[in-house]
């Protein structure tokens, strides 16, 4: 059985993969799959880390996941319909279209 | 040594997906590339013995997210040319630095801690749920009003305003 630090290596390499996509993509939608990449590489450090716990059952770190899945679900919903509603303003939903805070 | 390689396979479909998902140009590509992570990412459930958080992920991240997702590309952007969008140039260099600099610190700091090996998780479902509704009812509560307001939230922001 790996140690927990490979794990915590592969859900930082997402999370990275996460931050870049989402300053650097131009489409709304491919910020929102970025910002999905970033919390499932939380919810691996969290499932991983909760293993080193000296209690076999604690069921803390896995509780945790669960809230997580579903503030993201949450999240996802709204900025799909923030997506959309801008979508009918500007007829497009590339960031770089949007400059009405722009002077 | 089958953990191990079951967390091989995982890792590199995991990280392979993420890489599809924030690099290709087109944005079903990348849907298709978060589904593959996604369902990496359960398999890295599974690998350590937390099979219920691999089957809540598979049915809220791959069955559900990700179909949003597409539904919501279908609305946004017609076929074709609309659906190749890139990444911002002039930002590349600024968020491939700041991906390094979070994502490279954490494995530092991982890499040089003392953490050693760990037994697999030893939770149950059964738990878990014993857990949400004793522990973390509050925030279990708390969880559910969320839901209702994102939900209501969305509509209302989503909706065809008519005069």
């Amino acid at each position: 059985m790996l140690g927990v630090k490979a794990y915590a290596i592969v859900a930082a390499l997402l999370f990275g993969l996460g931050v870049y996509g989402a300053l650097a993509r131009r489409h709304a939608i491919a910020v929102l799959v970025a910002l999905e990449l970033m919390l499932n590489g939380a919810m691996l450090a969290f499932a991983s880390f909760s293993r080193l716990h000296p209690l076999a059952q604690a069921v803390s770190g896995q509780a945790f996941v669960i809230f997580i899945i579903a503030v993201a679900a949450a999240e996802t919903i709204v900025g799909l319909a923030l997506v959309l509603a801008l979508h009918r303003v500007f007829r497009t939903a590339r960031l770089d279209a949007f400059e009405l805070l722009k002077w | 040594m089958f953990a191990d390689l079951g967390f091989v396979l995982a890792a590199i479909v995991t990280l392979a997906g993420g890489v599809i998902a924030v690099g290709a140009r087109n944005l079903y590509r990348s849907v298709l590339g978060l589904m593959l992570s996604l369902t990496g990412v359960a398999g890295l459930f599974l690998v350590q013995r937390a099979e219920f958080l691999a089957v809540v992920q598979v049915l809220v991240f791959v069955g559900g997210v990700s179909v949003l997702i597409v539904f919501a590309l279908i609305l946004v952007e017609r076929e074709g040319a609309a659906m190749e969008t890139g990444v911002n140039p002039g930002l590349v260099p600024v968020a491939a630095i700041v991906a390094v600099i979070l994502s490279g610190s954490v494995i530092y700091a991982v890499v040089r801690s003392p953490l050693g090996a760990a037994p697999p998780a030893a939770v149950q479902s059964r738990d878990i749920g014993e857990a949400l509704l004793n522990r973390y009812l509050v925030p279990f509560e708390a969880v559910s009003l969320l839901l209702l307001a994102a939900l209501v939230g969305a509509l209302l922001i989503a909706r065809e305003k008519r005069n």
